[in-house]
């Protein structure tokens, strides 16, 4: 260390590469219970913070102290840190998505034919179709879409809700059919 | 980013560094700082002759001398808790210091007792001594405070409270050179309380004011 407060690049990054298992070890063995990356983060946290007081070692006093003061400093705000967002988040169970849970989908009616539904694209006008292809098949953005189509987001907005009302009229009379 | 990869970063970001001095050395350097600082603003607001009476009373004299102790203990200890490493017997010297200070006053309410009557002691709010101690302490606390970020924030919250602990038990002394005090008890009580709330205050501010910090340029390798 004195000689990486003396400008000494190399010997930094011995001591860096020397005591960085040192450091994964005591911060495995507090965190036990975090997983690996939270592990390698608080290992990261303790480096840029070494680095950043290394103005602080004294040469003429014992390296261990010093940079044990420092990882145990960064352990506990880690832990406090955790508890905090522990406090603060609701684990909850990933939700039956409506329209992936067949269950919860009584009034979903799927549609078998697609020869239809393409035949029925194709026979709306050219600004609703490609609002239609833009949005609902290549699913981009309004933002996406209006730039690729060079319509204003409002236009592609009314053009879609055309688009689908031409639609369901045209799919309704065929399934009548 | 891996580790390996941050290890090296920091390697070619290492430069020549410039030790900060011993603990002790800096707080000497504040404290005088802080000293000719204080000392130019009495010699500017005290009444004419206030000095050289004050000073008569060899009890208020001890009184002024432990309450720069407890500055300059009080400085001592917040620049050693940011050096990793350091052992915490320093934090013993401004709980010394404080007892002394107020001891000494404490005595120079007994003093009061005995020549006024426990119902005589002339007890005045003291708000411009308050005031003295918030306006007049805040520079050198400032000054303290950016002496401590050069250094680790491994305690903040005390290390904050230490140091405006120490710059308030300083200004103390300014307020009580300045305007005279009938009673020590009012000292006590008006110094005293002012300069514990502030650390207080300081406490709950602690972690705001002193936080870990890297250059910018190494932010890209923050975890």
């Amino acid at each position: 260390m004195r000689a990486a407060q003396a400008g000494d690049s190399d010997a930094y990054l011995q001591l860096l590469q020397h005591i960085t298992p040192r450091i994964r070890q005591i911060v495995g063995r507090r965190r036990g219970f975090a997983g690996q990356a939270d592990v390698e983060d608080l290992v990261q946290d303790i480096l840029l913070s070494l680095h950043a007081v290394r103005t602080t070692y004294d040469p003429s006093r014992p390296f261990m102290p010093w940079l044990l003061a420092i990882v145990r400093s960064r352990l506990a705000d880690g832990a406090r840190r955790h508890a905090r967002q522990g406090a603060r988040e609701v684990h909850v169970d990933d939700p039956a998505v409506t329209f992936t849970d067949p269950a919860a989908n009584t009034d979903y009616e799927g549609f078998e034919d697609e020869e239809a539904l393409h035949h029925a694209i194709r026979s709306l006008s050219k600004g609703q179709r490609e609002a239609i292809e833009l949005l609902k098949l290549k699913e981009l953005s309004l933002k996406e879409a209006a730039a690729a189509s060079g319509s204003s987001i409002g236009a592609l907005k009314v053009a879609t809700h055309r688009a689908m009302i031409a639609l369901r009229r045209t799919m309704n009379r065929s399934h009548e059919d | 980013m891996k580790t390996e990869d941050l290890i090296v970063g920091l390697a070619r970001d290492s430069g020549l560094v410039r030790r900060l001095p011993h603990p002790w050395v800096r707080a000497a350097v504040w404290v005088a700082a802080t000293t000719i600082y204080l000392a130019g603003l009495v010699l500017f607001i005290a009444p004419p002759g206030r000095l050289g009476a004050a000073f008569v009373d060899l009890r208020f004299s001890f009184e002024q001398v432990a309450a720069g102790l407890v500055g300059l203990t009080a400085g001592a200890a917040a620049l050693t808790t940011v050096v990793p490493g350091r052992s915490r017997r320093v934090l013993v010297a401004p709980i010394v210091a404080g007892v002394l200070w107020s001891g000494i006053v404490a005595f120079g309410g007994v003093q009061d007792a005995l020549q006024y009557g426990a119902t005589g002691i002339p007890l005045r709010t003291d708000w411009p001594c308050v005031a003295a101690i918030v306006l007049t302490g805040s520079l050198p606390a400032v000054g303290l405070v950016h002496m401590l970020r050069r250094g680790a924030p491994l305690t903040p919250r005390m290390t904050v409270a230490l140091a405006v602990l120490a710059a308030a038990a300083l200004a103390n002394v300014t307020a009580c050179l300045v305007r005279p005090h009938d009673s020590s008890l009012t000292v006590l009580a008006w110094h005293g309380t002012s300069v514990l709330a502030l650390c207080g205050v300081a406490g709950v501010l602690g972690t705001s004011v002193l936080k870990w910090t890297w250059s910018t340029h190494l932010e890209g390798a923050q975890p």
